[in-house]
C-alpha cells in the first residue's frame, strides 16, 4: 500500500512534471488566466492522463514496440477528444474560453511521457495511480499560477471579488509577459524551497 | 447506424490513404539493394535491404562492441568507413576525436548503408564469434552484486583488462541486446571466465544475469578491449576501482602477479562500507603475492565507530595520501564518473603521461 | 472585422509580430527551452518547424474543409453526407497528417539531400510532438480562414518560432558570462527572459491586428 501511495504522490511534489520534468509549460501559460480555467484544464489532463496510463498499461501484452508510439497518441487523443465533447456539450462557455488548448493536451509532454515511462512498464493500477499523480501535479501548479493571476490582475477569484474597491488590479499579469514572469518566479522559489533540507 | 458506419469509413479511409503515402514514399524513396559491404578487404557480403551498418554486421556474425542498442549513446561501435566517405552526424561527434574523424571513424550505429560501403574493424572483432557459457555459480558477494561464474570452451583466451558482451534476451522477442562486463579472473586460466554483475533496478541486462542458475546456458561474444598491461617490471603500476569497477582490475593484478611480479603495484578499492567489499581475501592472496605491492580499501560511507581499521573517506582521498609514483607508472582506473574526475587532477600533479592513463568510467 | 477578410499578408506579418505562437499563445514552450540553448540547434530547429508547419497547414486545411468539415461531403447520395459528423476527428487527423508529414520530408530528405537530412534530420521527430504546428491547425480551424490565409499563417507561424528561438539563444549565449542567481539558473531566467522578449513583442501591437 506505501508503495502504491508512493507512486501518486511522488509526481505530485518531488517529480512535478512542470517544474522537474519542464512537461507541459505551454499550456500551463495559456490558461492560467483564470483559476476556473485552470482548474477545469487540471483535471482534464488527471483525467486523460489517468485513462491513458490504464489503457497503455492494459494494452502492454498486445502492443509490439515498433507501433507503441502509434498507440499510445491515439489512446491519448481519443481521451482527449471524449473529454474535448463532453465539454462542449456540457459547458460551452468554458470550452470557448479553454479554445484549442484542450485540444493540444494530446502534445502535452505529460501523458506521452508518462505512458512511455511508467505505463509501459507497470500493471494497471500503479499506472492509474501514477496517470493521476502526474495530473495532479501538473494541476495544482496551474491552479497556484492562476490564483495569482486571477487575483492580481482581475482582482477576484473565481469570480468573486478579492481586491478592495478602489485598487487597480496589475492588468500586465493577464498579459503573455506577465505569465512567464509569474512563470519564471515560481520556478525560481521552489528551488529555494526544495534546496533547503 | 449508417451514419455511423459511414464515418467511421470516411475516417478509415483518410487513415489509409495515410499509411498508403507513407509506404509509397519508402518504396520509391529507401535506396535500394543490392549493395556491396567490404570488410577489412577480405570479406565481402551482398546486402538487399538499407539499414544501419551495426545491424547488418550483427546479422552477419561481427560483433562490435556496443552497450546501448543502437542508439548512438556509448560510443563502443567505433569503425573505419573507408569508402565513400562521409561526414559524422552530431550525435558521433560527441564520441569521436577529430583524429578519429579525420581518419573516417564512424559509430556503426548511425551509419546507414545506402550504398556500396568499404570499412574496417580492428582484426580481433572479426574473428570474435559468438560462443556459449554455461554458469557454475552465481553468488550474490555484495549488495546488488552478483559473482558470475561461467564455464567456457577451452579456446577461449584474452588479455588482463578486456571485456566480453552478453546476449540478453529482449523481452519483446527480437534477437535481444548486448551487454559489456569486464572480465575479472587469470587469463592464465583457460576454460573459466568470472564476472561482477551489478544490478541495476529497471535495466535489462543486469536484472535477467541476476536471475540465471546454476546449468542455465548464455552466449557471448569478445574479447573487446585495448587495455595491455605493460610487462616491463620498472614500469610502475596504480589500479584504482570504485564499487564493482574493481572486475577488471583483479584479472590486472592476477596478470601482474604472474608475469612480473616486481613490479610496483598499487591497488586501491573504493566502496561505501564494509558490507559493499567483496573478493578481499582474494585480493589480498593477490597482493602478497607481489612483493612490492599493497592493496588499500578505502570506505566512504562507514558508520563512526565501526569495527572498520581501514582508510575512511573517497578513494580519491586514500591515493593522494598514500600514493607517490617510483618513476614510470601505468594507471587503470575503473569506476563512476565522479571518482575518475576527482583522480585526473591527483595524477597531474604527481607527474603521470595522460597517455600511460587508461579510464573506463560507467 | 469579418476574418475572412484579412489579406493573407497581413496574417503573415500578424503571426510574426503581434501574435506570435510563442509569445502571445505559449505553444512550442517545450522544445524552446531545450533547444535554445545552443545557436545551431535554434537554427535547425526553428526551419523545420517552419517547413513543417507551412506544408501541413495547408494539407491540413485541405483534409478539414473537404472531408472532415460539416457538409464537405454533401455530394454523397441519400443525403447521408450531410448526416455524417467528422469534426470530431479532426484532432486525430491533424496529429496523423503531422507525423505523417514529417516521415516522408524525412525520407525524401534522406534521399535527395544528405546535407540537409544532416542539418534537419534530428529535429524532425521532434516536431511531431511540438504543440506549435497542432495549434497553428486548430487555430487555423477555430478562426475560420481560407485556404491563403491559413498557408500564411502557418508560414507565419513558423517564422514566428524560428525567431523567437533564434533570439533566446543569442541571449542564452550571452547569459551564460553573466551571474544569474543559483535558483534561477535555466529554465528560470529563460522564462524571465522570454517574458521581457514577450514585452518587447508587445510594441507591435500597433502594426496590424487579426484577433
Amino acid at each position: 500500500m506505501n508503495r502504491h501511495l508512493a507512486t501518486l504522490v511522488t509526481p505530485i511534489w518531488k517529480e512535478n512534471p512542470i517544474f522537474f520534468h519542464v512537461l507541459g509549460i505551454c499550456s500551463a501559460l495559456a490558461v492560467t488566466t483564470r483559476v476556473s480555467n485552470a482548474l477545469v484544464m487540471g483535471a482534464a489532463v488527471t483525467c486523460t492522463a489517468a485513462a491513458t496510463g490504464v489503457f497503455v498499461s492494459l494494452l502492454r501484452p498486445v502492443v509490439q514496440r515498433s507501433v507503441r508510439l502509434v498507440v499510445e497518441m491515439l489512446v491519448i487523443a481519443t481521451f482527449v477528444i471524449l473529454f474535448d465533447v463532453m465539454l462542449k456539450a456540457f459547458w460551452y462557455d468554458m470550452s470557448r474560453q479553454l479554445g484549442p488548448y484542450v485540444g493540444l493536451i494530446v502534445t502535452n509532454c505529460i501523458l506521452l511521457g508518462r505512458a512511455e515511462a511508467f505505463a509501459l512498464k507497470n500493471p494497471v493500477l500503479p499506472s492509474l495511480l501514477d496517470g493521476v499523480g502526474s495530473g495532479l501535479g501538473y494541476s495544482w501548479v496551474l491552479v497556484v499560477v492562476a490564483i495569482f493571476r486571477e487575483s492580481l490582475g482581475a482582482g477576484t477569484l473565481l469570480g468573486l471579488r478579492v481586491l478592495p474597491e478602489g485598487a487597480a488590479p496589475a492588468q500586465a499579469l493577464f498579459l503573455p509577459p506577465g505569465a512567464f514572469f509569474l512563470m519564471g518566479l515560481l520556478v525560481w522559489g521552489l528551488h529555494a524551497v526544495r534546496r533547503r533540507p | 447506424m449508417t451514419t455511423l458506419l459511414a464515418s467511421l469509413l470516411v475516417f478509415l479511409l483518410l487513415m489509409e490513404l495515410l499509411v498508403a503515402g507513407i509506404l509509397l514514399a519508402r518504396r520509391f524513396l529507401r535506396p535500394r539493394g543490392p549493395f556491396k559491404l567490404t570488410i577489412n578487404d577480405t570479406r565481402e557480403v551482398v546486402l538487399d535491404e538499407s539499414d544501419t551498418l551495426m545491424n547488418h554486421l550483427y546479422a552477419q556474425g561481427v560483433f562490435i562492441p556496443s552497450s546501448c542498442g543502437g542508439r548512438g549513446t556509448c560510443g563502443l561501435c567505433r569503425v573505419r568507413v573507408e569508402a565513400p566517405r562521409q561526414p559524422c552526424t552530431p550525435v558521433e561527434e560527441d564520441h569521436l576525436t577529430p583524429a578519429q574523424r579525420a581518419a573516417g571513424f564512424r559509430l556503426a550505429c548511425q551509419v546507414k548503408v545506402q550504398s556500396d560501403l568499404a570499412i574496417r574493424v580492428p582484426d580481433e572483432i572479426l574473428d570474435a564469434r559468438e560462443r556459449e557459457a554455461r554458469v557454475v555459480s552465481n553468488i550474490l558477494v555484495a549488495p546488488g552484486i552478483t559473482h558470475l561464474v561461467l564455464a567456457v570452451p577451452e579456446d577461449f583466451t584474452f588479455h588482463a583488462g578486456q571485456y566480453v558482451q552478453l546476449r540478453i534476451p529482449d523481452p519483446d522477442g527480437a534477437a535481444g541486446v548486448f551487454r559489456a562486463y569486464s572480465i575479472a579472473s587469470d587469463p592464465a586460466v583457460r576454460g573459466t571466465l568470472e564476472l561482477a554483475v551489478k544490478l541495476v533496478p529497471g535495466g535489462l541486462g543486469s536484472p535477467w544475469l541476476h536471475a540465471r542458475r546454476p546449468g542455465d546456458v548464455l552466449s557471448f561474444t569478445g574479447p573487446y578491449g585495448e587495455w595491455r598491461l605493460e610487462p616491463d617490471p620498472a614500469v610502475g603500476l596504480l589500479l584504482v576501482g570504485g564499487g564493482v569497477g574493481l572486475t577488471p582490475l583483479r584479472a590486472i593484478l592476477h596478470e601482474a602477479a604472474t608475469r612480473c611480479p616486481d613490479k610496483p603495484v598499487h591497488f586501491f578499492f573504493g566502496a561505501r562500507s564494509q558490507d559493499d567489499l567483496f573478493w578481499t581475501d582474494r585480493l589480498d592472496a593477490l597482493a602478497a603475492r607481489l612483493p612490492r605491492g599493497s592493496a588499500t580499501y578505502a570506505l566512504s560511507h562507514e558508520p563512526e565507530g565501526s569495527s572498520w581499521s581501514g582508510a575512511r573517506g573517497f578513494v580519491h582521498e586514500a591515493v593522494d595520501a598514500a600514493w607517490e609514483p617510483e618513476g614510470p607508472v601505468q594507471v587503470f582506473l575503473c569506476g563512476p564518473p565522479p571518482m575518475i574526475d576527482a583522480l585526473r587532477p591527483i595524477l597531474d600533479e604527481r607527474g603521470v603521461e595522460p597517455e600511460r592513463v587508461f579510464t573506463d568510467a560507467f | 472585422m469579418n476574418p475572412g477578410d484579412i489579406s493573407p499578408l497581413t496574417i503573415l506579418i500578424a503571426a510574426i509580430f503581434t501574435n506570435n505562437i510563442l509569445l502571445s499563445n505559449y505553444l512550442g514552450m517545450c522544445s524552446f527551452i531545450a533547444l535554445s540553448r545552443r545557436l545551431d540547434t535554434a537554427v535547425g530547429m526553428g526551419l523545420a518547424v517552419t517547413f513543417v508547419s507551412t506544408f501541413t497547414t495547408a494539407l491540413n486545411w485541405v483534409i478539414y474543409h473537404r472531408v472532415l468539415a460539416r457538409g464537405a461531403l454533401s455530394f454523397l447520395p441519400g443525403g447521408l453526407g450531410d448526416r455524417i459528423q467528422l469534426e470530431i476527428f479532426a484532432l486525430i487527423v491533424f496529429i496523423a497528417v503531422i507525423a505523417a508529414f514529417v516521415q516522408v520530408v524525412e525520407m525524401v530528405l534522406e534521399r535527395f539531400s544528405p546535407a540537409m537530412h544532416q542539418a534537419l534530420g534530428l529535429f524532425l521527430p521532434l516536431i511531431t510532438v511540438n504543440c506549435a504546428i497542432l495549434g497553428v491547425a486548430l487555430f487555423m480551424v477555430i478562426r475560420g480562414y481560407g485556404f491563403f490565409q491559413a498557408v500564411a499563417y502557418g508560414f507565419g507561424s513558423g517564422l514566428g518560432w524560428l525567431l523567437a528561438v533564434l533570439l533566446m539563444a543569442g541571449l542564452r549565449r550571452r547569459l551564460r558570462f553573466s551571474t544569474v542567481p543559483r535558483g534561477l539558473e535555466g529554465v528560470g531566467i529563460t522564462l524571465i527572459v522570454t517574458g521581457i522578449m514577450a514585452m518587447a513583442f508587445m510594441a507591435f501591437a500597433g502594426m496590424v491586428r487579426i484577433q
